[in-house]
């Protein structure tokens, strides 16, 4: 073997790194917390679903599926020889496998194991893998750009919470609905998760509190048009847990208004794991959130004045 | 007009523009020459606000960051969004009630695709009609003829011809010495982060035999030992 490999995986440890330093966090204390978090969740998604060896093992398979990706690919396949290239595809694979193939040896789920590493084994082998050029309808195209790509991205989340939901309305399980109602709320919010590079801050001729209102008033309104359906089935069906939708709802809308500010509480750079934690804590404690907005609106504001004046 | 006295900018303890004293009026073009890192984009991000710096920049109309265009030389495109909601952006972030693009489409872009597929040339063409949407009074173009085809660079002629003649101020860079010497009436070479020397139309080849001087050209026939 020559120092080809051992440089590669050396520089994607460094990226790595620099990944988590870029997050605000050590980053050695960021990967063991990463691995716990991990382990934890894990841990939990196996005691409370059932069946989920086959779930965890799909989740292994594609994420390895993302580093198929063609344009990636083309890229090794330039710089390196055809067998180190072979040989680095297949070691990458198994070792982000690695980690969920020990959970399920040690859950004796042995089949799953071995085909999560036969799936990436062949992944190893697929390199074409490029997002579609076809263009997904968005009913959010009038207020670029969160929503329209947000809601393309991830559709299929859409789908499944919609068809679970009436799954769950015909077998009479209300908190399953209301769990799924407040996930959409959880998906819009998502879109938001990236800070966007600072041109495209700048191109808006508003104060920063007018671009925040209107950034605002888009998510809200969307992100209400989203979880819509799913109240009206579940006050339809439940009309006597009609309030424990909308105080989904009221929470959902704090989560949205949370999101979108804390987006630009990091701005020029992405948002921080402080800021992220806040938030975190704010989503687990919905009142604080009523503490938490005006926090972010502030700091959201004094990071946006350099570049909207 | 814009009005630039005393320009510095620094990164960290680097300085990479020094005390720049520039007017652009209405109603002309301009066109900054360099090398690679002599500072132009610097001083092209500080004019439209994208970068803090030190020294003044007044514009005599409304704020400048909000009648100023930037064709930035990498032009970064979201996933997953086309053509059309691209120049829906551009037109929201000024106000503007736009929504038919197609008479706007100048370059003939297949809009309904997502920008992020389309060639190297055709983000630029995009980007560029984003701008011209925009109404935009200032227009700083960033190696606006980089990556395009021979009938659109000279579409682009065309356009920054007609922008002169609406009264706008252009303000733009290239590496072809060619275009800038058809589309520019003042040319501005910026070296290590000064301003070396300034001429308008019919003394561009002064400053093109300068550079000539400092290209790679006379180092190479040092480096090869030819006479």
């Amino acid at each position: 073997m020559n120092g080809a490999m051992p440089a590669y995986f050396g520089l994607q440890y460094k990226r790595l790194l620099r990944s988590i330093k870029d997050f605000g966090m050590n980053p050695y204390l960021g990967m063991v917390l990463a691995a716990l978090l991990f382990f934890w969740l894990s841990k939990t998604l196996f005691s409370r679903i059932a069946y989920f060896q086959y779930y965890y093992a799909a989740a292994a398979l594609f994420m390895v599926l993302q580093l198929s990706e063609t344009r990636r690919n083309d890229f090794l396949k330039n710089i390196y020889t055809k067998t180190n290239y072979a040989r680095l595809r297949l070691l990458e694979n198994l070792l982000l496998v690695f980690p969920f193939v020990i959970f399920l040896v040690v859950r004796g789920f042995y089949i799953c194991a071995t085909g999560a590493i036969t799936g990436s084994l062949i992944c190893s082998f697929y390199n074409k893998f490029s997002r579609s050029a076809f263009v997904i309808p968005s009913p959010f195209s009038k207020q670029p750009f969160e929503f329209t790509t947000g809601f393309r991205k991830y559709y299929p989340a859409f789908i499944v919470i919609y068809a679970v939901t009436a799954i769950a309305v015909v077998v009479g399980n209300f908190y399953l609905g209301a769990f799924l109602d407040l996930l959409c709320w959880l998906v819009c919010m998502n879109f938001y998760s990236t800070t966007e590079p600072s041109y495209y801050v700048w191109i808006h001729a508003q104060s920063p509190k007018e671009f925040l209102t209107g950034k605002i008033k888009t998510a809200l309104r969307y992100s209400f048009i989203s979880s819509l359906p799913l109240a009206i089935v579940l006050c339809a069906c439940f009309p006597a847990k009609a309030w424990v939708v909308a105080v989904i709802c009221f929470c959902g809308l704090l989560y949205m208004t949370a999101g979108v500010l804390l987006k630009y509480t990091g701005y020029p750079k992405q948002i921080s794991l402080p800021a992220t934690i806040i938030a975190g804590i704010g989503i687990i404690i919905p009142p604080l959130l009523l503490f938490v907005i005006p926090f972010f609106y502030n700091r959201a504001i004094q990071k946006l004045t350099s570049t909207l004046k | 007009m814009i009005n630039i006295q005393s320009l510095s900018k620094y990164y960290g303890r680097h300085k990479v523009l020094s005390d720049i004293d520039l007017v652009f009026n209405k109603g002309e073009v301009y066109g900054i020459v360099g090398e690679n890192g002599a500072g132009k984009t610097t001083l092209f991000k500080c004019i439209a606000g994208l970068e803090d710096f030190e020294g003044t920049i007044s514009y005599d109309g409304s704020t400048l960051k909000n009648v100023t265009g930037y064709l930035p030389t990498e032009l970064f495109f979201f996933s997953k969004m086309t053509g059309q909601e691209y120049l829906q952006l551009l037109s929201n972030a000024r106000n503007l009630t736009n929504t038919d693009f197609k008479s706007s489409n100048i370059f003939d872009l297949p809009l309904s695709e997502y920008a992020e597929n389309y060639s190297t040339g055709m983000k630029k063409k995009l980007a560029l009609t984003g701008l011209l949407i925009q109404k935009n009074e200032v227009f700083i173009l960033d190696e606006p003829f980089n990556g395009v085809d021979i009938h659109s660079n000279l579409i682009i002629k065309e356009i920054i011809a007609k922008l002169k003649q609406l009264g706008k101020i252009v303000i733009m860079s290239s590496h072809i010495f060619s275009t800038l010497n058809d589309s520019c009436d003042h040319l501005h070479y910026l070296k290590n982060g000064h301003i070396k020397a300034s001429v308008a139309k019919g003394g561009f080849e002064q400053i093109e035999e300068e550079m000539k001087g400092e290209s790679v050209g006379s180092r190479l026939i040092d480096l090869l030992n030819l006479d």
